[in-house]
């Protein structure tokens, strides 16, 4: 009787096995399908993720982010007198800059006046701070400490004090992430300073270039041309600067990107107005 | 230590697979090389577990890091989750001949598996979500598993000593 019943029990845990390895399979086997045809449920699955592993990774890593920058606090007290230099030349180059920036900046607004011109079509969502960046293995993105409570949803625009830096492509409540434009699946349009020429650009398989993946008429820039967002699909104000070309190719070109995508910190969440 | 019989080699195997998966995942600006270590030494841990470790509950626990490495690293689902799963049946499947092959052959054996689902995911990636496949980010990779896998291997060993 005992010798039966424990034999009923082990087929019981043995078959009790064998379904839940076969439900794990069915379960992977539904996810990367529903996430090819981008079910809601998934997206859920993605935000509820995202928002309990965030906290835990960054806790985890804070001892060696902390060690890190010790590092690094150590290496700029070496070389603090030789920055100390650098820095108080570039003080007097940029009082020079200052000066003709404020000239500039009256002459602007006058002549805006004038025009009777509106040209300001963005409005300022949220200035954040990044919680943490994913490394470069395959996606290039960054976690933003905003999100739906904040008022930022998918499809808004991040910048920072250089330029453009990426769209957020998922918002849960308090957090986001932002797919930045050297990412191979970012798509930007984009023309130079004259207005000429329209592309598209993308980032490269390193990231650490932006490449061009369509060009308007087959039109060319040159070397050194400054590239902006164009405004066109409207998913990006116009005039946010994006990056420089430095090299042109049969194919297109290759342009340098403006943010320092290693070393982001504050970043501002706009949208079209 | 009052908690030394609770600690079994099983248990710091999965404390160190959680601190791996974070620095795999969350970027330290200034030492990229730290998340490719953490990177490569989590999947030697992933191949070490399934073949000396094999049990029911690794299904849940490679379903979880697949998962977690597929949401975070490519915002995707797919490439890590398939294979962690994939590759833990096909230890279930072949373990058995393993039992023959002397420590050095495991040893090789293991560095080729690594080599070998880097390289699918990779490819995978590539299929899946158009993640260009990159050369030299794999070569890196390769690079990183050769020179780490012995130094990754003694810290294993010793570990299985605690049990």
């Amino acid at each position: 009787m005992f010798f039966q019943k424990k034999v009923r029990y082990l087929t019981k845990v043995k078959s009790f096995g064998k379904v839940y390895i076969t439900v794990l399979f069915i379960l992977t086997f539904l996810l990367i399908f529903f996430n090819k045809a981008d079910y809601i449920v998934v997206n859920k699955i993605k935000y509820l993720s995202t928002d309990v592993l965030n906290p835990v990774t960054r806790f985890i890593t804070s001892p060696i982010k902390v060690a890190t920058q010790a590092v690094n606090k150590i290496n700029e007290i070496r070389f603090l007198q030789q920055d100390n230099l650098k820095l108080k030349e570039e003080v007097k180059r940029l009082n020079k800059w200052h000066i003709l920036a404020v000239k500039n900046q009256r002459e602007n607004n006058a002549l805006k006046k004038l025009l009777n011109s509106t040209t300001n079509n963005i409005s300022i969502i949220k200035t954040t701070t990044i919680t943490s960046q994913t490394p470069d293995i395959y996606a290039k993105s960054v976690f933003i400490k905003a999100g739906v409570n904040h008022g930022v949803s998918e499809d808004f625009v991040v910048i920072n004090e250089r330029g453009l830096v990426g769209k957020v492509i998922s918002s849960s409540e308090n957090n986001s992430r932002v797919l930045l434009i050297n990412d191979q699946h970012s798509s930007v349009p984009v023309t130079t300073m004259s207005k000429k020429i329209n592309a598209i650009i993308k980032g490269t398989a390193n990231g650490k270039y932006l490449t061009s993946t369509f060009l308007k008429d087959e039109k060319k820039p040159k070397i050194g041309d400054i590239l902006l967002t164009s405004g066109n699909a409207r998913i990006f104000p116009s005039d946010i600067l994006v990056g420089k070309v430095i090299k042109i190719s049969e194919d297109g070109f290759l342009a340098l990107p403006y943010v320092d995508f290693y070393n982001l910190e504050f970043v501002q969440v706009i949208n079209i107005k | 230590m009052l908690l030394s019989r609770y600690l079994t080699s099983f248990i710091y195997y999965n404390l160190i697979f959680i601190i791996l998966f974070s620095l795999s995942v969350s970027s330290i600006e200034s030492f990229s090389i730290i998340n490719s270590i953490s990177y490569i030494s989590l999947h030697f841990l992933i191949i070490y577990l399934g073949l000396y470790y094999y049990c029911r509950t690794l299904y849940i626990i490679y379903f979880l890091y697949g998962l977690g490495f597929d949401i975070l690293l490519i915002n995707q689902i797919g490439p890590h989750l398939l294979i962690f799963m994939t590759l833990l049946f096909l230890f279930y499947l072949t373990k058995k001949y393993f039992v023959y092959l002397s420590s050095q052959r495991i040893f090789l054996l293991i560095l080729f598996i690594q080599i070998i689902i880097i390289l699918l995911e990779m490819l995978l990636a590539d299929f899946f979500f158009d993640y260009d496949f990159n050369l030299d980010k794999y070569l890196k990779f390769v690079f990183i598993s050769i020179i780490s896998s012995y130094p990754i291997f003694f810290i294993f060993s010793k570990i299985d000593n605690f049990q």
